[in-house]
């Protein structure tokens, strides 16, 4: 699938939606965290709050600096500038605890831990100083550095930091195995999903590709709540067609055991808890049917139906339209999915596009442009100018602009590939949606799935 | 309020044990767009989203497991009933096939309502989440969006994939010529199952619910989806 595909070749673009999911989690901490009052780095603070990304990716940068689980900690509560507004820092004893939860969860999990029992009262007017992080030397040797810009009223992007973003993205995957290699060995969790694949291997994993196709969301609680670790297992059909064949040899549904079923199976991380529960859904799906086999006398009965169309042709018809029906309305929701994914992407990659630009602009202005950071300013200021053009577009127009600003990063971001199908991909689903006629949408389709 | 309204007719005319599994998108915007009092602060507003997200997600794996047990039972049955075709008398034979025709067509669209419920409740999280940046001045839309994106019951790609493998098997089980069998007809019939009739109705409700909500907006911008005209919407009005 097209899905499928694309966050596989986007996997530096994947690990960067995925770390973005970070932050999710840091914000429900971070009002456990009183700062220090700093008022040179108070005042940069709240400057740099409105422009949430560098800091998220300077954070990061300092991960990948430091590749260790302390780089955890300091990519985490570098995070918590992110999008939010005011911030707060980590004092390091909650931290401690709070990553090793945090650890424990394939990254899209991250963002669904309930850590908002630990949030206190409000604190609308902490500041955060990222130096009481530990790990983060180097950064707080380069905020100060830029603060001076910051305060100057400069859109606030600390260029030194920025300028290491594509680096970032390269180091990025393989960083975050190691981090999160290190911590999880630290925590409890009995099943791990890495990073710079999860995301990748999600929609892989409802493929038939793989016969272990489970895939257990381990959503472990925080140190606060009283619930035990709730393991969410995500079942599949391959999985489940391993289900069915334990069961079968086992003598049928009713005959096998949970245990028997779970020691035929083999699967890892699967645990006799979601056999158990497997079954019973299993039992009752089996028993049912028979059931309602077993009424075919009693519906010939039936005298009196409110079926006002159905009563006016035959069975077989009825129920082709009612096919047609819901065909319809699965390929306008998939349609309007595909959109939506898309979207975001581009807003994403709009947004990276901007600092990239203001970054380049702010090296011209200040003359801080080295051999490299001149290659880097070239490439994307064009883009940047086509992205700008988008930006101002504020009627909703995904075909012409932001497309070809869609085409551009696929040309600088992918190392090869697909370019020709995607771009005439992109271009077709809007130009259906709009006329909605069921013809395109089938040509579509067809793409879609190739 | 128009979202909210939109919204609610969805949850409204959904299968009714699923009404309180969607997003409460009634109870999460007055708390963004309260005029009077402060906005919960990020923190605190994520956590109420991920508590949703957290109930979503739990709804959506459990029914995405029922229908992968249904599935399977469906192929297994269509199998046997092909299979013992030859060997069972001909009326009983058409009653298993009738039976089975009837099942794919609900289940195909119980399947559907559920990638609708999905996309419901994306709408709702993205709606609000927009709201709160404009009144808090945040920039927490981005980031949150991209976590549901990945998450299960947006990721619903075994769904579709079903959904897909239900239209295939209809070609094994009904009959390529209309007006077979006109007696039986008569007598099937009566037998509809008032549950197909409400599926069927809500399929329709979610449809032109979806024309509805794609309709023009005053807030259209670069995040928006364009708007969606059904070539059919008279005929799917007239149901």
């Amino acid at each position: 699938m097209r899905k499928c595909d694309l966050r596989q070749s986007h996997s530096s673009r994947v690990s960067g939606a995925m770390s973005s999911s970070l932050p999710i989690l840091p914000n429900s901490l971070k009002e456990n965290f009183p700062g220090p009052h700093n008022p040179q780095l108070a005042s940069m603070q709240r400057q740099l709050t409105n422009d949430s990304v560098p800091l998220h990716h300077s954070a990061l940068q300092s991960a990948s600096l430091h590749p260790r689980a302390g780089a955890m900690r300091s990519v985490y509560s570098g995070l918590l500038g992110y999008p939010a507004n005011p911030l707060d820092s980590v004092p390091n004893h909650d931290r401690q605890s709070m990553v090793a939860s945090f650890a424990c969860q394939s990254p899209d999990i991250v963002a669904f831990q309930p850590l908002s029992n630990s949030i206190p009262g409000g604190h609308t007017e902490e500041t955060w100083f990222p130096g009481s992080v530990d790990g983060l030397s180097d950064y707080r040797d380069i905020i100060p550095a830029s603060g001076n810009q910051i305060q100057n009223g400069s859109p606030a992007v600390t260029s030194d930091v920025v300028a290491q973003q594509n680096e970032w993205w390269d180091i990025m995957n393989d960083d975050w195995k190691d981090i999160l290699d290190a911590t999880a060995n630290d925590s409890q969790s009995k099943s791990m999903v890495q990073p710079s694949n999860s995301a990748a291997s999600q929609p892989a994993v409802n493929q038939p590709a793989s016969s272990h196709g489970g895939e257990i969301c381990n959503v472990a609680s925080p140190p606060n709540s009283n619930s035990a670790a709730k393991q969410r297992m995500r079942w599949t059909p391959e999985l489940h067609e391993c289900f069915v064949d334990a069961v079968n040899k086992l003598g049928g549904s009713e005959k096998a055991t949970p245990k028997g079923v779970l020691k035929l199976m083999k699967v890892e991380s699967l645990t006799i808890y979601h056999v158990k529960s497997h079954l019973q859904k299993y039992r009752t799906a089996r028993y049912k049917p028979e059931l309602t086999e077993g009424t075919t006398g009693e519906r010939s009965s039936t005298e009196e139906l409110t079926l006002d169309l159905k009563s006016s042709m035959d069975l077989t018809e009825a129920l082709r339209l009612q096919m047609e029906v819901q065909k319809r309305l699965h390929e306008q929701l998939e349609t309007q999915r595909k959109l939506q994914l898309r979207i975001e992407e581009q807003g994403k990659y709009l947004q990276m596009m901007f600092e990239k630009q203001s970054k380049s602009n702010k090296e011209k202005v200040l003359g801080l442009s080295s051999g490299g950071a001149a290659t880097l300013s070239s490439e994307p200021s064009h883009s940047a100018n086509r992205s700008r053009e988008s930006d101002e577009d504020d009627d909703l127009n995904i075909t012409g602009d932001s497309l070809g600003s869609a085409e551009l990063r696929e040309n600088s971001m992918r190392a090869g590939g697909n370019q020709g199908p995607a771009q005439s991909e992109s271009s077709d689903p809007l130009a259906s949606t709009n006329d909605g006629s069921q013809a395109s949408q089938e040509k579509r389709r067809r793409v879609h799935d190739s | 309020m128009k979202h909210g309204k939109w919204h609610k007719r969805q949850v409204d005319q959904s299968l009714p044990a699923w009404k309180v599994e969607f997003l409460r998108y009634k109870e999460l915007k007055p708390i963004v767009s309260a005029v009077s009092g402060r906005p919960p602060s990020p923190a605190e507003f994520v956590a109420l989203l991920d508590a949703e997200i957290e109930k979503i997600n739990a709804f959506f794996i459990e029914q995405e497991e029922f229908f992968i047990i249904r599935h399977k039972e469906l192929q297994v049955a269509i199998r046997d009933a092909l299979a013992r075709k030859a060997a069972v008398p001909e009326a009983a034979h058409e009653a298993e096939i009738a039976a089975i025709r009837r099942e794919i067509v609900n289940f195909h669209g119980e399947m559907v309502l559920l990638l609708n419920y999905s996309s419901v409740n994306y709408i709702g999280l993205a709606k609000i989440l927009k709201k709160y940046d404009k009144r808090t001045g945040a920039v927490l839309r981005l980031a949150v969006i991209e976590t549901v994106l990945a998450q299960p019951f947006f990721t619903a790609e075994a769904v579709t994939l079903m959904v897909r493998e239900c239209e295939a098997m209809m070609e094994a089980v009904f009959p390529t010529a209309p007006g077979e069998g006109q007696a039986a007809a008569r007598r099937d019939r009566e037998a509809l199952a008032a549950a197909e009739q409400r599926i069927f109705r809500n399929t329709v409700a979610a449809l032109l619910a979806m024309e509805d909500v794609r309709s023009g907006s005053s807030t259209r911008g670069r995040h928006s989806l364009p708007p969606l005209t059904l070539p059919d919407s008279e005929w799917l009005r007239s149901f």
